[in-house]
């Protein structure tokens, strides 16, 4: 990255902090030679105004109301609805309120009632999207239900948000695709959080710019100590509980903790892989599942840089992070123990100076030195900032929420503006059309069907013990 | 009395046989172009203490009316129609606010834009033109210049604005209409400028340019 992108790139995100309303310190050190200017502007300024800059609240409700389930529930709680109008200081009530919930299992819906007190209960979908107030559904349900529930949301006109993997089997992941494209009046997204994330946005920045060089691997892993057994009140509860440990519908942990990472590797290397090779077995957890508590796997790229996961059920050492290696630098990213996403950049001693990297935070990770890569990294913001608040301690579940909301009224609004003034004819490429004015980035159909894809490929490569080859046309909706 | 009622339904029924021959009469005098969904777009610019701002869309709905006699193809040398130069159309210009996207992403300012103009109650600014006239001389192969005067609708005030606007033939039947940096100020229309903390202040002096392509359609779309 040169001196003059990577300064436009803090000054990007400096202008941003300003407009969120940052610190006077720093907002008169965003501003340079400012800060006379800002006073008089004070002394002089007209009323405040309070426009809020949420969209008003999509009414959601939620499809399977399970562990993750209820996470997406409390999270959904959280986002803000922004600035009272009336100016005072009660916040205005959430953007995306949860007016109802929907799962088969009496327990997880009596335990997510507690995050959605209000919210209308149903154990059938169909009447749940039968309900006009019903904006938007979050499908959190096993993998192997998405398809037809998403599919039958879609037709009720109500805006998706399905979880990945979106399926179990390729035919089932592409047949969501062409239902969320055809799907023109309505926002269709999927769980892949990290692409709403702004910490991965800020990293993608220093790949795609070049600060790494060229990559050559790319690595990352998931350690955790844990069953994934769980117990049902009857055979028949037990079993569909237990749907991860089920060889003929799970993805295992390729899909279900590490689709994630695959994608993150997709978008960062901006490539489609060419095969997969992959390993696995029970070590452990010999309970009467079928599927692999331990796993490692190759996915194999056009550029030759190979990404490398492994996956554990049986060991928490380390946890879960990933890497990218580069010619020049390489960039590590990681969950702190607090919550807080964190990436570092570690420079070879070879690479060319960037030269920013003189301002730049730096951290000592094991014996290693590295750049923080976060937006308020810079030691003069950082002393400006009296005291710094992390802008990344949301987490991408949240971000990817906001976005879903956001960009749901977004199309709400075009669609309903156009369908207005010309009809529905030629409304698929007008909305196409506007996608790019998005301010929420956020993983659509494609993205989600290329991930699923992915997985659902790696896994076999892992249950089979070999090679398996992703020809281009696999990828193809 | 019962002939006086008897009486007064003819004659009702005469006017509204008459009014009806009217109306039928007035939709052979005019050619009604409507407001094409592809190939328009409509920018509003703006500034403030700390940067300039611009929000973009491709809707423009409406439609302009002529009388038929009138020939708008901006290939001729004259207008056929109008010796005068005085243009008797009607023109309805309505540009959805749902519609408009800011082109920096600057996040948050679609929605804070959209409460600013009120845009649940008043979802569109709209254009009436009350009159238009030809600038002389015209070129053959240029477009048309023409003077209107019209009603601009924004948050539900309506103020009356003068707007030079060209007139292009793109092709038989399809016309582009053109304006380009419409002053306009916020506060002439109860719309308050974004101010944040004091420091970030909304000038309230914005400019409206537009290319708006119309036709006419074997079908004509419903304009509202």
């Amino acid at each position: 990255m040169s001196q003059d992108a990577a300064e436009k790139v803090s000054a990007d995100f400096n202008r941003r902090e300003f407009l969120k309303g940052a610190s006077l310190g720093s907002l008169m050190l965003a501003m340079g030679g400012i800060p006379l200017q800002a006073e008089d502007a004070a002394k002089a300024s007209p009323e405040q105004t309070h426009y809020s800059t949420n969209s008003p609240p999509v009414a959601c409700a939620v499809i399977g109301c399970g562990v993750w389930g209820r996470e997406i529930i409390q999270t959904l709680a959280l986002l803000p609805g922004g600035p009272n109008p009336d100016g005072s200081k009660t916040p205005a009530p959430p953007n995306a309120p949860v007016v109802a919930i929907c799962d088969t299992v009496k327990r997880a819906i009596n335990r997510a009632k507690e995050f959605a007190p209000k919210a209308e209960v149903y154990d059938d979908y169909h009447k749940l999207l039968e309900q006009k107030n019903v904006e938007a559904v979050i499908v959190a349900t096993p993998t192997h239900l998405h398809r037809e529930i998403v599919e039958a949301a879609l037709k009720a006109g109500k805006h998706v948000y399905c979880e990945v993997p979106t399926a179990h089997t390729v035919e089932d992941a592409r047949a969501i695709a062409l239902a969320a494209k055809a799907a023109v009046k309505v926002n269709f997204q999927t769980g892949l959080q990290m692409r709403a994330d702004p910490t991965k946005h800020y990293v993608q920045k220093f790949i795609r710019s070049g600060a790494v060089g060229k990559v050559v691997l790319a690595r990352a892993q998931h350690h955790k100590k844990e069953s994934w057994r769980q117990t049902g009140a009857t055979p028949e509860l037990d079993k569909a509980a237990n749907w991860r440990l089920d060889k003929a519908i799970s993805t295992g942990l390729v899909g279900e903790v590490g689709a994630q990472q695959f994608d993150l590797m997709n978008w960062f290397l901006n490539e489609l892989p060419i095969a997969a090779t992959g390993f696995g077995g029970i070590l452990n957890w010999n309970d009467g599942r079928d599927v692999a508590d331990t796993i490692q796997s190759v996915l194999q790229f056009p550029s030759k840089a190979n990404f490398v996961y492994d996956a554990t059920l049986c060991n928490s050492c380390d946890g879960e992070y990933g890497m990218i290696y580069g010619i020049n630098a390489a960039i590590l990213m990681r969950q702190t123990k607090e919550g807080e996403r964190k990436s570092w950049l570690f420079q070879e001693s070879d690479s060319p100076l960037l030269g920013w990297e003189v301002m730049a935070k730096k951290e000592k990770i094991g014996e290693e030195s590295g750049i923080s890569l976060a937006a308020d990294a810079s030691k003069s913001v950082k002393a400006a900032n009296e005291a710094p608040e992390s802008p990344y301690a949301l987490s991408s579940l949240h971000y990817a929420l906001k976005a879903f909301i956001e960009n749901s009224h977004f199309t709400a609004t075009k669609v309903a503006a156009y369908i207005e003034n010309f009809g529905e004819d030629g409304l698929g490429e007008n909305i196409a059309s506007q996608a790019k004015f998005r301010q929420f980035p956020a993983a659509g159909y494609k993205e989600g069907y290329e991930a699923t894809v992915t997985v659902i490929k790696v896994n076999e490569a892992v249950v089979q013990g070999r090679k398996i080859e992703l020809p281009k046309e696999l990828f193809e909706i | 009395m019962k002939k006086i009622h008897h009486s007064r339904n003819v004659f009702t029924a005469a006017i509204a046989g008459l009014l009806l021959l009217g109306t039928n009469a007035r939709s052979e005098d005019v050619v009604k172009y409507h407001a094409k969904p592809v190939g328009s777009k409509v920018t509003i610019d703006g500034t403030s203490n700390v940067h300039d701002w611009k929000v973009e869309g491709t809707l423009i709905g409406g439609f302009l009316e002529v009388p038929s006699n009138v020939v708008l193809d901006s290939s001729q040398a004259a207008l056929a129609g109008a010796p005068d130069g005085k243009l008797k159309a009607k023109v309805m210009v309505n540009i959805s606010i749902a519609s408009l996207n800011n082109v920096h992403k600057y996040e948050g300012m679609d929605n804070a834009m959209q409460e600013a103009m009120h845009a649940q109650d008043f979802p569109s600014i709209k254009y009436q033109v009350t009159e238009m006239t030809l600038k002389q001389p015209h070129a053959a192969a240029t477009p048309f210049q023409f003077d209107t005067k019209g009603e601009l609708s924004i948050s539900g005030v309506t103020n009356v604005i003068s707007m030079p606007v060209s007139i292009e033939t793109i092709e038989k039947g399809k016309l582009k209409i053109t304006a380009s940096g419409i002053p306009v100020k916020m506060t002439d229309f109860k719309i308050k400028p974004p101010v944040k903390m004091g420091l970030f202040i909304t000038d309230p002096a914005v400019k409206i340019s537009f290319e708006w392509v119309v036709g006419v359609s074997a079908k004509p779309a419903d304009a509202k």
